[in-house]
């Protein structure tokens, strides 16, 4: 609940209709629009950004709401005794990166309110997607009276969690409900409804189905079998909604251990992934049939840039790799997943199939515990691997959220091992480029390496299932974060 | 007496001691951390900051004796998973909750189970016996999450008789569904003990020379054999306590109640250490005075034991 730490998983869509950045991503364009800020300014070399701030910004409380403000949320989230879940966010910003790695001073780093109403920020260097971070939760301003008076407890009661965005908080009962109302106080217009209850449930795709179904909430949230039973029910099926998620699922190579450090291998493999079966047929059309590395949507992606499937072309491949049929591949080459996630555990025994009818050979399949699983991969950066599985999904969209992030060889965020010289070159102009035609452009070229290399499979591209009661419109999952916006949704009831 | 009590509340020190050292070996030897990677990983720097600040990155020896002297001071830390709640508020705040639906379904138990299992007993080998037998056998062999789930399919989506979950306090109708999830099995417990130890009871000399005095037959059970066939009963008592906790545990989560079983449930699948401690260490404490009470409580039963 607390702007500052939350790492954007639950909690994050109380946050977002709680408060507001400088800038926001419109949730039907995706563009970034002016939240508490009127307007900015770039300086020409793309380093220094001026924002300032409407008139009359007020909290929820009715104090009025400053530029420094601003600064003390920034630099707070960035302290690093602050434990944000999400620090790096700021980290472009100059001297962010220092004062957060605990090398630096709050001092030292360069957003500064220079009046009521002016923030002035200045980068490390140019990052042509800092408008997105600038839209992210972490860069929400905090109360720094409410948080000095009550420390981390500031979100727990409408006392203390003073907000700035549509709503504000009326009641926080943990693990139980959570009560918003329209914020009288905000800048803007919000014609949603006037209170919000959302139910919190620990376990919301187990629950919120059965709670729906009796008539005790609006909107539920739909996983695994509950979809196909909602899809096949004469009631349920007209009020299933499936929305588009911005990510991918991927099965991720180590691409410097035999076999998988074979080219040809590694494209092998990836054309006699059937992904269209997979979601279609193994996963019974749960999320979005996979198209390439990257998801659809994200500057720089091509859908003609991806292998695709082929399995003659496949086997041919794996031919020439020397292993004809199979013969001659290493017994023991690993995949490794979550044993618990029902449809992870379906993927694995469907491509073990897969690649043992179009490949001939036999790859050994090893499930693990969620967390046991989390240490294993966290350990991978060093160590060899054969396969395993695991997703990204957009947290703002924009190149730089995947390509630098996730595949540039000195991010190697999935520890695929995978280094290409052109590859990080093409990233590191693509950081440069304010020209944003010439920019997708270096990420197109990048998006063509990364596919042909095959560091990674997808098999599948994510989606999100919602019941949505007849009588609610405008309730909304936009592809990149999704979280509902009560301001947009209409009650006609 | 006094003596027995105080030595008995004594021992609790050394054995809470042992629980805390062995649950603390456990928790750290399990692979994983308590930083939430389901959807995502979080960056190498996050993480790596996350276990400074907390002091994860610690030798283990290090951070066993810091934290035990926290405990000793009464400060069970920080939850890894609510930055806005610590251990010490997070079991304040749910343990009342499980203590109220524990004794709730404790009553519930009781008050179905002991006249039960006397019913089959006076009735034994009849029609009402072997239902009641079905009834037991089969409250025994179900487990509570599986009650819990039926209870939400029948009461609530079947009949639209009680909401699918929440809690609203012991007196609100939320709470029927819980009670009656955790209370059915110790309820059989006790049904099948109250009449096989009633049964017994019942072929004892001085319940024949009850009769031939011309006792009531029903008040020759309810004064005279209920006593004594009450001992083993309260034994059983006492350690269903631990199967109402246990229950507990799958019950309130799938049921949302803000309990402490849903909590040690979370932390442990979480790897949220220091509330897992701090829940162990709760249950563990519960358990060892429930058994205490059980004991004293014979003493007033049965006359012929006595506490040295």
């Amino acid at each position: 609940m607390d702007p500052g730490i939350s790492s954007g998983g639950a909690g994050l869509e109380q946050i977002q209709n709680t408060f507001e950045g400088l800038a926001y991503v419109d949730q039907v364009s995706g563009e970034i629009k002016p939240g508490q800020a009127e307007k900015w300014t770039i300086s020409p070399d793309g380093l220094t950004y001026t924002f300032n701030l409407r008139s009359g910004l007020k909290w929820s409380d009715g104090q009025a709401l400053k530029a420094s403000d601003f600064e003390y949320a920034w630099k707070r989230a960035t302290d690093p005794t602050t434990k944000s879940r999400y620090a790096q966010t700021l980290w472009p910003v100059k001297g962010a990166e220092a004062f957060g790695t605990g090398k630096g001073t709050a001092e030292g780093m360069a957003a500064k309110a220079t009046d009521d109403k002016t923030f002035v920020v200045t980068l490390e260097r140019p990052a042509p997607f800092f408008m997105h971070l600038v839209a992210t939760w972490t860069a929400y301003p905090v109360r720094k009276d409410m948080i000095e008076k009550a420390a981390d407890k500031w979100t727990l009661g409408p006392d203390t969690y003073i907000s700035n965005g549509h709503y504000r908080l009326v009641e926080w009962k943990p693990e139980q409900s959570m009560t918003v109302e329209k914020n009288p106080n905000y800048w803007g217009e919000n014609n949603g409804p006037d209170t919000v209850v959302w139910t919190l449930l620990d376990d919301q795709a187990a629950k919120s189905p059965v709670a729906y179904e009796a008539g005790e909430l609006d909107r539920a949230v739909l996983v695994g079998a509950d979809i196909t039973r909602a899809r096949n029910d004469a009631t349920l099926s007209k009020e299933v909604k499936k929305f588009e998620r911005q990510g991918s699922q991927w099965i991720i190579l180590d691409t410097t251990s035999p076999p998988l450090n074979n080219l040809k291998v590694r494209q092998a493999l990836s054309l006699a992934t059937n992904a269209k079966q997979l979601n279609e047929v193994v996963l019974k059309d749960a999320y979005f049939n996979a198209v390439s590395i990257v998801a659809p949507g994200v500057p720089g992606q091509k859908k003609e840039n991806a292998l695709g499937y082929d399995s003659a072309k496949a086997k041919q491949l794996m031919t020439e790799a020397g292993y004809p049929d199979g013969k001659g591949w290493p017994a023991n080459v690993k995949f490794t997943f979550v044993g618990d996630l029902a449809q992870d555990k379906a993927i694995a025994e469907a491509v073990q199939g897969m690649w043992k009818s179009t490949l001939g050979i036999d790859i050994v399949l090893d499930p693990m515990e969620a967390k046991a699983f989390d240490q294993w991969r966290s350990s991978r950066k060093t160590a060899p691997f054969g396969f395993y599985m695991n997703g990204w999904g957009s947290d703002y969209e924009d190149p730089n959220n995947w390509y630098n992030l996730l595949f540039h060889s000195k991010a190697d965020f999935y520890y695929s091992h995978w280094k290409n010289a052109e590859f990080d070159g093409l990233l590191d102009n693509g950081l440069k480029e304010n020209d944003a035609t010439k920019r997708k452009g270096l990420y197109e070229n990048a998006d063509k390496i990364l596919n042909t290399e095959a560091p990674y499979i997808t098999v599948y591209h994510w989606a999100r299932f919602d019941l949505i009661k007849p009588y609610i419109d405008g309730l909304y999952h936009f592809r990149v974060l999704g979280r509902v916006q009560a301001y947009l949704v209409r009650v006609k009831k | 007496m006094t003596v027995y009590v105080f030595r008995r509340l004594l021992w609790m020190v050394p054995s809470l001691f042992i629980v805390f050292t062995l649950t603390f070996l456990v928790v750290h030897a399990t692979p994983g951390s308590p930083w939430d990677e389901r959807e995502k990983p979080l960056s190498e720097a996050v993480k790596a900051n996350l276990n400074k600040q907390y002091h994860l990155d610690d030798p283990l020896p290090k951070q066993y004796f810091d934290y035990l002297g926290n405990v000793l001071h009464g400060d069970l830390g920080p939850s890894y998973r609510s930055v806005e709640r610590s251990v010490s508020e997070i079991i304040a705040a749910t343990l009342p909750v499980s203590v109220q639906l524990g004794v709730a379904s404790l009553l519930f138990a009781i008050v179905v189970g002991v006249p039960l299992g006397a019913l089959a007993a006076v009735k034994h080998n009849t029609w009402i016996d072997y239902t009641a037998s079905l009834v037991t056998v089969t409250g025994i062999a179900t487990p509570a999450f599986v009650r819990v789930s039926l209870l939400i399919v029948v009461l609530s989506l079947g009949l639209a008789l009680l909401p699918t979950g929440g809690w609203e306090g012991i007196f609100d109708v939320r709470a029927i569904i819980p009670i009656l999830a955790i209370g059915s099995g110790p309820a059989a417990i006790l049904a099948r003990y109250t009449r096989s130890s009633l049964l017994e009871v019942l072929g004892q000399d001085y319940i024949r020379t009850a009769h031939a005095k011309g006792v009531r037959p029903n008040a020759v059970v309810a004064a005279h054999a209920m006593k004594n066939a009450l001992i083993p009963v309260v034994t059983v008592a006492g350690v269903t306590l631990g199967n109402v906790i246990t229950g507990a545990f799958f019950v309130e989560r799938i049921y949302g109640v803000p309990g402490i079983g849903r909590q040690f449930i979370d932390s442990v699948t979480g790897r949220d250490y220091t509330l897992l401690l701090g829940t162990v260490m709760v249950f563990a404490l519960l358990i060892m005075v429930v058994n205490l009470l059980t004991d004293i409580s014979y003493g007033y039963l049965d006359p012929r034991i006595r506490y040295r």
